[in-house]
């Protein structure tokens, strides 16, 4: 079958499609990946074929000019829908109009879009996978009859806001003098989805939103409940773009415990702010009988006062590699890095501070295979006390490895395959085969 | 004039992705703005943010300040009256000839937020000059001084309300029953509407109703695809009726004003514009000041007694409404030059807030100011309705208001609320009422 993904051009959002590209691919089908120009390279250092559409969405330049607004909304905000108190109407009516303002119509500008649904019109796809804010991609779907579908690489505490986002506007008195002609004025996004549907003719349901289904590949201890079809599937780490070279010291194993301290990829690569004092990281691990390597880049070696004996600084290694000589990890929080933490067994002290990092790093801290610290309260004895107790006690090594075997009883990408090409043969629009064209789905 | 040289509506023709994306960004920029407590974003924002403690801290902030949105606001009765009265401050650019448009480049760049839709063809962006002679054209009907006229819409103004109120039962809900529609009558009877157009009038003017609001507040795409209609719509319902009085002359407000206007350039355009702006904020006003004058009274029930005493009292009330609650609660400005105001130098181009609800509650202008009084001595200059469109229907207003609390305290006596005052959401500047339950037995 032909399959279309599509991401939004941020390395971050990307990278979780590429193992399940790269299955595809090796089961025969047709893969296209449609982005942004900007991320044309990523995906061809991928291995995949980029459809390059619209114009790059020039997201550093509106986080520079709005993000302190728009994260100071959502910053130390639990996304977490069992949390008590925490998505109040008037939080989840600002995340809706702002991101839908400057996020979601930014990404899926209306070049963009037409280019997508143009390109899907020629080519045909069986089947559409989008990143989850992707919506183009749910358009392209919906206009030309390919089924489609969500990728997940984080927890989908999105659809649990939107649920209770609907949820709420749904239980708002309904207006007499009918100035709410539209079922829901204050659902920005739906707003914008229906008249950008709108612009093909086609007529808006929440399956734009939500996708067909969803391959999820957060395990499951992590996954808010869903009331939509979820293929699960194993994460399994690609840490691209850059280059995956295993330098000579990895080859030895480490004679301490060696501890990882990262950044991540995408507050080097963006606008998106970096909020971990790493210089209290680096004192913090100072003295410690630990081998740290630090993957810092330049930019972030000049936070630096002083870089303590203990600190292999790198600029970068695959943490693929490196992530299974540790024995923990400290880390910003990133999904990227969270994951492949959580794919090798290696206990976490997540400094998320925003979005889904803080509930990620809070259940896992619950679940007992890793601490929460918030990067504003980093200090050096904090971190440092953290640290030990992660080193110094067998449990949270123990329970990291229970959060792997369960990662590790999902069907990988390439028994994932199977699934979705049965998925597609019962939610592709029928009208919609090639004329001439192979069957879609292999039966 | 700027009238004949109302653009095609062509130019004002956007897609639904153009419109719908333009009042997105608006709106999240009026969230983005209020992340940081803003007073003024919020008040835009029209969220669940207690509209009294919004009021009391854009009055609090400074005689004039400059908010994040870019505008400068005043909630201090000295500057706002003073920018009231300037007249270089103008309701429309000096230097935007044609449709007040402002095209937002890209979603992170400040939008400019002073006109969120151009709403020309409603004539709410008109020069002084037009309103000046508007209001002096109008003057014999709107004018609310006495004379055969005046006192002929004053004996209508207590019959259409007698018979509303005598419709009403033992409940019944003020906004739906009461105020809009006699708020539209009295209207469609100034501009003498013929029988065979009211439904099709009422209709109008209910789309109509967000206009001020849409000014300053994104309206959701639809509401705002349905009052631009309404203003297409108004204005081929009105532009017959002044056709019409122009070879049959009678003694309604177009009449007036194709003949006291008469030596204008174009008396008929005259008294298009006039017609419009009757059904776009004479109704409007007049049922919000209605509501706000029932609701303040009610919620006072010695005062609601009081009225009994004497039917002179309801002047007072009224007046005293006018003050405490707003019908109009934001008055926009544009400077056309470089000026001096409350203390600041401003550029021309900029945006001049006046919060009127914040003014008239300025404890520096009036005597324990959160109190409503009934008996607060007159001419203590509250700032209600006095902004070129709004002072135009200023005495319509009030005697629609005034007819209402007589008529409803004669024969309503008992009126007490059946339940909370529903408001409109992204409602600023109107604060338009939805729902207002009364019962009217004890």
């Amino acid at each position: 079958m032909r399959v279309l993904l599509t991401s939004f051009a941020l390395d971050a959002h990307f990278n979780g499609s590429v193992p399940l590209a790269w299955a595809l691919r090796a089961a025969g089908h047709e893969v296209r990946v449609a982005s942004q120009p900007a991320l044309t390279a990523s995906i061809t250092a991928a291995g995949l074929t980029a459809v390059p559409v619209g114009a790059d969405p020039r997201l550093d330049e509106m986080v520079k000019g709005v993000g302190d607004s728009v994260l100071s909304h959502h910053a130390d905000q639990s996304l977490d829908p069992d949390t008590p108190g925490q998505l109040t109407p008037a939080f989840l009516k600002g995340w809706d109009t702002m991101l839908a303002a400057t996020f979601y119509t930014l990404i899926n500008d209306d070049p963009m879009v037409d280019d997508l649904v143009a390109f899907a019109r020629g080519w045909e796809p069986d089947l559409i996978v989008w990143e989850p804010f992707t919506f183009a991609g749910a358009v392209a779907a919906k206009v030309t009859g390919a089924a489609h579908a969500r990728l997940l690489s984080f927890p989908d505490l999105f659809m649990s806001m939107r649920r209770a986002y609907l949820a709420q506007l749904g239980a708002a008195p309904a207006d007499p003098a009918g100035w709410d002609g539209t079922a829901h004025p204050e659902d920005s996004l739906g707003q914008w989805l229906e008249w950008t549907l709108g612009r093909y003719g086609v007529p808006f349901d929440e399956e734009a939103v939500t996708g067909q289904w969803s391959v999820d590949q957060v395990p499951r201890s992590f996954r808010p409940p869903s009331d939509g079809p979820v293929v699960g599937m194993r994460y399994v780490p690609y840490n691209g773009p850059g280059p995956a070279v295993v330098p000579d010291w990895l080859r030895v194993p480490p004679t301490r415990p060696r501890v990882c301290v990262t950044l991540g990829l995408t507050a080097r690569t963006s606008e998106f702010p970096n909020a971990v004092p790493v210089d209290l990281v680096l004192k913090a691990v100072e003295g410690l009988d630990i081998e740290v390597v630090a993957t810092l880049d330049a930019e972030e070696r000049a936070l630096l006062t002083h870089v303590p004996d203990n600190v292999r600084l790198v600029d970068h290694v695959p943490l693929h590699a490196l992530l299974p000589t540790c024995a923990a990890i400290v880390h910003h929080g990133g999904a990227g890095t969270w994951s492949t933490a959580l794919v090798e067994g290696v206990p976490q002290i997540a400094m998320g501070w925003i979005w889904d990092a803080i509930d990620r790093a809070q259940r896992q801290q619950a679940l007992g295979a890793g601490l929460h610290l918030p990067s504003h309260e980093v200090t050096v004895e904090g971190l440092r006390g953290r640290l030990v107790r992660l080193l110094d006690e067998p449990s949270f090594t123990a329970a990291a490895g229970r959060l792997r075997a369960e990662a590790e009883s999902e069907p990988t990408p390439a028994q994932v395959v199977p699934v979705l090409e049965r998925l597609t043969a019962q939610h592709r629009a029928r009208g919609a085969r090639r004329p001439g064209g192979t069957s879609p789905c292999v039966s | 004039m700027q009238t004949q040289n109302a653009p095609e509506t062509a130019e004002y023709q956007q897609t639904d992705s153009e419109l719908g994306r333009h009042l997105l960004t608006a709106r999240g920029f009026h969230w983005i703005y209020g992340t940081s407590g803003d007073p003024y974003a919020l008040t835009l924002r029209a969220e669940s943010d207690d509209p009294a403690l919004l009021t009391r801290r854009i009055r609090e902030a400074g005689p004039l300040w400059q908010s994040a949105t870019g505008a400068w606001v005043t909630g201090r009765h000295g500057v706002a009256a003073q920018a009231l009265a300037d007249p270089r401050l103008a309701l429309r650019h000096a230097d935007l000839p044609g449709p007040q448009r402002h095209v937002f480049s890209d979603a992170w760049s400040n939008p400019q937020l002073c006109h969120i839709i151009p709403l020309d063809r409603a004539f709410l962006h008109a020069s002084d000059a037009d309103h000046t002679r508007w209001a002096r054209s109008a003057s014999a009907v709107l004018g609310g001084a006495g004379g055969a006229t005046a006192e002929g819409v004053r004996e209508q103004a207590g019959r259409v309300h007698r018979e509303a109120a005598d419709r009403t039962g033992d409940s019944f809900d003020l906004m739906a029953d009461y105020s809009r529609p006699v708020a539209t009558q009295a209207a469609a009877e100034l501009l003498g509407v013929p029988a065979a157009q009211r439904e099709r009038f009422a209709a109008t003017c209910l789309a109509l109703g967000v206009a001020l609001d849409a000014a300053l507040c994104p309206q959701p795409l639809a509401v705002t695809r349905r009052l631009t209609e309404a203003v297409e719509d108004v204005r081929a319902l009105v532009a017959d009726l002044v056709e019409a009085r122009r070879t049959q002359p009678g003694d309604d407000l177009l009449s007036t004003v194709l003949r006291d206007g008469s030596s204008a350039a174009s008396p008929a355009q005259d008294a298009l514009a006039v017609g419009v702006l009757t059904a776009v904020v004479g109704v409007e006003v007049t049922a919000g000041l209605i509501n706000n004058t029932l609701e303040s009274l009610l919620a006072r029930p010695v005062q609601w007694a009081r009225l009994g005493e004497g039917p002179d009292l309801a002047a007072g009330a009224v007046e005293e409404a006018l003050r405490f609650a707003p019908p109009v609660r934001l008055e926009s400005r544009i400077a056309a030059e470089d000026l001096s105001l409350g203390g600041q130098d401003l550029p021309a181009g900029a945006q001049v807030v006046v919060h009127v609800g914040a003014a008239n509650r300025d404890p520096e202008a009036f005597l324990a100011p959160d109190h409503f009084d009934l008996d607060r001595p007159a001419g203590q200059g509250q700032l209600s309705l006095s902004g070129p469109h709004t002072s135009l229907f200023g005495a319509f207003a009030r005697l629609q208001a005034e007819t209402a609390v007589r008529t409803l305290r004669e024969r309503r006596p008992v009126l007490a609320p059946a339940g909370a005052v529903l408001r409109r959401m992204r409602s600023p500047v109107l604060g338009g009422v939805l729902r207002f339950p009364l019962t009217t037995s004890a």
